[in-house]
C-alpha cells in the first residue's frame, strides 16, 4: 500500500514538472537553440554517417547495379544485362549445389555453436578453481586470426597429420578429413566451432550474470533441483543473449571464407563450396563480376530473410 | 507501430552491415600532369621492382617511376576496373599475367609495342618468349621474367632405396612412367616420408606439360574444352594414380612442398628454379634432372612469368617505352628487375649471368642447372594458351585437378570440367 502511494506521488510530481514546459509557446530563441543542437548533433555524427554511407550503403547499391551488368571478354565491353546474371545463377546446377552446401552447413553449425557455447558458459560460471584461466583458454582461439589458425589446422588434419596420429594411437582408423567430399565440410565446421565457441561464450556468461541471484534462492527454498532451476530459470532468462548469439553467429557463418580459400578451394567435388568462396571465385578469379554481384544480392536477400525470421522469434520469445 | 519500425530498421541495418562486408572495394586515381611521372602497376611488394626503378631513374633523371602495388588476388580486377576508366585510371605500365594478355588486348588496355619487337626478340633467351605476346600481329607486352621446371632428387634417399638417379642430360629426360616406377621403389623401401612431390599441386601451370606431352594439347581450343580427350586422360590417370598408390600425399597445401624437400622428407620434387635455392638451403646431397615427359610423347616443360605492357590510354607513351625497354631489352635493367625476386630474367645476357651465379651457388650438384634450363626454354617450353577467357579456363582446370587428386575418377572429373568451363566461357564472349 505504502509503495502505491509513493508511486502516485512521484507521478503527480512528474506531471507538475511537465506542465510549465508544455504551456508557453515555443520562443524563437528556443527554436534557434534546438536547430543549433540538431546541427551540432549532425556535425558530431557526420564522420560516422559518411563512413556508413560510403562503406555500407554505396557498396550495397553498387552491388545491385553491377549485378545487372555483363562483361564481354572478347570486346571488353560491359553492357546492361537485365536479369540475365540471375537467370544464369538460378538455372546453374553448380550454384544450386553452392546454396545447398551453404544452407546445410549453417543449419547444423549455428545451433551447435549456440548449444555448445551455452553449455561451456554454464560450466565455466560454476564455482570451480582457476575459472578465469579456463575461460581465457577457451577464449584464446577467438583472438587468433583465421588465416593464422587455418594453416595449423591444415597440417593437423592432413592424412598423415597430428589428428590421425592421435586416432591411430587410440586404435581408431585414420580419416581423410579435408581430402574427402564426405568429411571436408564437417572438418571445416569443427574448425570454425573451435574458433567461435569462446567468443560467443562470453556473451552467454554476461547473460548469466544478469539473472538475479534471488530467483535461484527462492527456487532452492521451494526445493527445486539443479535441472529444474536450469530449465525454469536459467534457460528462459538466457533466451535473449542466446538469440543474439544465434543471429550474430548466423550472419558470421554465412560469410565464412578464409578456411575454404586456404584449405579446400571449395573442393573436393564442390563439397565445401560455401557461397562466399563462390562469390570470390566468380568475381576475382574468373572475372565475372556481374554473376559475383548477383550472388552477393542473393546472399543479402537470404540473410535478410533469415535475420527477419530470427528477430521475429526473438520478439515472440519476449511475450 | 513503434516495434515494427524498429525491427524493420534493425533488419535493414543488418542487411547494410552484411552488404558492406560483402562488397567493400575502392578506387583511386592517378595524376597525369606535365612532368613525366610513370605509374607502374604490379602484383609484387614494392621492394621487388625498386631496384630496376632506381637503376632506370639514375639513367633518366627526367622520368620518375611510381609503383602501384596491388595484392595478387585483386590485381586483375583492379586492372580491369582502372583501365576501363576514361584516363586509364592513371596507370602507364602494368604487369600482365600469363594467359590474360588476349583478354586485356580485346578490352583495349594494351598499347601496340610492335616497334620494339625486333629488339625484344634479339635480346630474349628464346624467340617464343616474345611471340607468345603477339596478338593479331601486334606485340602487346614484353616478358621480363621466365621460369622452367626441373626434376630434383635427394641422392641419399635414392641410395637408400637402391634407385638409380635420373640423367642430368637435358636431351635425355626420364619419362613420367619411369619417375612413378622409381617412386614406387622408394615407397616400397620406405626410404622417404614422401616419394614424389610437385611444387604446385593442382595448378594448370604445373600440369599443362603433362597433358601436352601425352598428346592431349592445351585442354582448350577456341571455346572447346577437352580434358576428356585420350591424351589428357592418360595424363590425368597418371596424376590420379600417384595418390591412389600413395606415391604422393593428399591434403598438403602448395606452401609446404618445397620445404618438405628441403628438410629431406621427399625423394623427388618437380619444381622451378627456386627449388635449387631450397635444396642448397637444406644442405642436401641432391641432383637436378630435366622435367620428365610421357613415353612416346614429346617433352614439354612449364614456362613463363610476368610480362609488362603499356596502357593504351597513357599520355606518356615514349617515357613508358623507355622504361619497358630498360626492364626487358637492356641486360642490366632486366637483371635488376629479376634480382630481388631471385627469378630467371628473359634477356639472354642477364640470363647467362643469372645461370652462372645459380650454378655456382649450387656447387657440383647444380652444374647442369643452367644448361638444362636454357635447353628447355629453347626447345620444349610450352606457353599457356592464348585464348579468350583464359581467366575462366584456369580456375576451372585447377578445380578439376584438385578433385582428381582427392580421388575423383579422371573421366568423370574431366567431363564435368569440360561442360562447366564451356558454359562459363559462353557467358563471357
Amino acid at each position: 500500500m505504502a509503495d502505491t502511494a509513493h508511486r502516485s506521488a512521484v507521478a503527480l510530481n512528474d506531471a507538475a514538472a511537465d506542465r510549465p514546459a508544455a504551456r508557453p509557446p515555443v520562443t524563437r530563441a528556443k527554436r534557434r537553440r534546438a536547430r543549433r543542437d540538431t546541427a551540432l548533433a549532425f556535425t558530431l555524427l557526420a564522420p560516422a554517417l559518411v563512413a556508413m554511407v560510403t562503406m555500407r550503403v554505396v557498396p550495397m547499391f553498387s552491388a545491385v547495379w553491377q549485378s545487372v551488368q555483363q562483361l564481354s571478354l572478347s570486346q571488353g565491353r560491359t553492357t546492361f544485362a537485365g536479369l540475365e546474371n540471375y537467370r544464369f545463377l538460378l538455372t546453374n546446377s553448380d550454384f544450386h549445389s553452392v546454396l545447398l552446401v551453404t544452407l546445410v552447413f549453417n543449419l547444423v553449425l549455428n545451433p551447435a555453436i549456440v548449444v555448445l557455447s551455452t553449455a561451456l558458459a554454464l560450466l565455466l560460471s560454476q564455482r570451480i578453481p582457476w575459472v578465469g584461466l579456463w575461460r581465457s583458454l577457451v577464449f584464446v582461439p577467438a583472438a587468433v586470426p583465421g588465416v593464422v589458425v587455418t594453416p595449423i589446422w591444415s597440417t593437423a588434419l592432413q592424412p598423415d597429420g597430428l589428428v590421425n596420429a592421435v586416432l591411430r594411437a587410440v586404435g581408431l582408423p585414420a580419416q581423410p578429413f579435408l581430402t574427402s567430399s564426405s568429411q571436408a565440410l564437417f572438418s571445416i565446421g569443427i574448425m570454425v566451432t573451435w574458433g567461435a565457441l569462446g567468443y560467443w561464450m562470453i556473451f552467454i556468461i554476461a547473460g548469466l550474470k544478469d539473472i538475479p541471484e534471488s530467483l535461484y534462492e527462492v527456487a532452492m527454498l521451494d526445493g527445486a533441483g539443479w535441472w529444474r532451476r536450469l530449465f525454469s530459470i536459467t534457460l528462459p532468462l538466457l533466451r535473449r543473449p542466446m538469440s543474439f548469439v544465434l543471429i550474430a553467429c548466423t550472419v558470421g557463418s554465412f560469410l565464412i571464407f578464409a578456411p575454404v580459400q586456404i584449405l579446400t578451394k571449395g573442393g573436393p567435388n564442390g563439397s565445401t563450396n560455401l557461397i562466399m568462396y563462390d562469390i570470390y571465385n566468380n568475381a576475382y578469379q574468373i572475372g565475372d563480376l556481374g554473376v559475383g554481384q548477383a550472388e552477393v544480392v542473393v546472399l543479402m536477400l537470404i540473410l535478410a530473410v533469415i535475420v527477419a525470421i530470427q528477430f521475429r522469434l526473438l520478439r515472440e520469445d519476449s511475450k | 507501430m513503434k516495434t515494427y519500425t524498429r525491427r524493420t530498421f534493425a533488419v535493414l541495418a543488418a542487411g547494410i552491415v552484411v552488404a558492406g562486408a560483402l562488397t567493400g572495394c575502392g578506387s583511386g586515381s592517378g595524376d597525369g600532369d606535365g612532368k613525366v611521372t610513370l605509374t607502374f602497376a604490379n602484383a609484387d611488394p614494392a621492394a621487388t621492382w625498386a631496384k630496376v626503378i632506381e637503376g632506370f631513374e639514375a639513367k633518366n633523371p627526367d622520368i620518375t617511376v611510381k609503383q602501384l602495388n596491388v595484392p595478387y588476388a585483386q590485381f586483375t580486377s583492379t586492372i580491369n576496373q582502372r583501365l576501363s576508366q576514361g584516363g586509364g585510371g592513371g596507370i602507364d605500365l602494368f604487369a600482365v599475367d600469363t594467359g590474360v594478355a588476349v583478354d586485356f588486348y580485346n578490352r583495349g588496355f594494351l598499347a601496340d609495342l610492335s616497334d620494339m619487337r625486333a629488339d625484344a626478340t634479339a635480346a630474349a633467351v628464346s624467340p617464343d618468349m616474345v611471340e607468345q605476346n603477339v596478338i593479331d600481329g601486334k606485340l602487346v607486352a614484353i616478358e621480363a621474367w621466365t621460369t622452367s621446371q626441373f626434376l630434383y632428387y635427394n641422392k641419399d634417399l635414392l641410395d637408400k632405396a637402391g634407385v638409380e638417379a635420373p640423367p642430368s642430360d637435358p636431351t635425355q629426360p626420364w619419362t613420367w612412367e619411369q619417375l612413378a616406377a622409381a617412386a614406387e621403389k622408394v615407397k616400397a623401401a620406405n626410404a622417404a616420408q614422401y616419394a614424389f612431390l610437385f611444387d604446385q599441386w593442382d595448378t594448370y601451370y604445373q600440369l599443362q606439360p603433362l597433358g601436352v606431352s601425352a598428346g592431349g594439347g592445351n585442354g582448350i581450343d577456341g571455346d572447346q574444352v577437352s580434358f576428356s580427350n585420350p591424351g589428357w586422360q592418360r595424363a590425368l590417370s597418371w596424376y590420379h594414380d600417384l595418390f591412389e598408390k600413395g606415391l604422393s600425399p593428399r591434403g598438403i597445401t602448395n606452401d609446404k612442398n618445397g620445404a618438405l624437400f628441403q628438410e629431406g622428407k621427399a625423394a623427388f620434387l618437380v619444381s622451378g628454379p627456386w627449388g635449387l635455392t631450397q635444396a642448397v638451403a637444406g644442405k642436401l646431397n641432391f641432383g637436378i634432372a630435366p622435367e620428365p615427359y610421357f613415353a612416346g610423347g614429346k617433352p614439354a616443360t612449364s614456362t613463363d612469368s610476368w610480362s609488362v605492357g603499356i596502357s593504351a590510354k597513357t599520355d606518356n607513351l615514349e617515357a613508358a617505352k623507355k622504361f619497358l625497354r630498360y626492364m626487358t631489352i637492356d641486360p642490366t635493367g632486366n637483371a635488376e628487375s629479376a634480382e630481388v625476386a631471385a627469378i630467371t630474367p628473359t634477356n639472354r645476357h642477364a640470363y647467362e649471368r643469372y645461370a652462372a651465379k645459380a650454378t655456382a651457388a649450387g656447387g657440383d650438384a647444380a652444374k647442369n642447372f643452367g644448361t638444362i634450363m636454357e635447353y628447355q626454354l629453347q626447345n620444349n617450353a610450352i606457353h599457356r594458351p592464348s585464348v579468350v577467357g583464359y581467366s575462366v579456363f584456369e580456375p576451372g582446370a585447377n578445380k578439376m585437378f584438385a578433385d582428381i587428386r582427392n580421388g575423383t575418377d579422371p573421366k568423370k572429373a574431366a567431363e564435368q570440367a569440360d561442360s562447366s568451363i564451356e558454359d562459363q566461357l559462353k557467358r563471357l564472349k
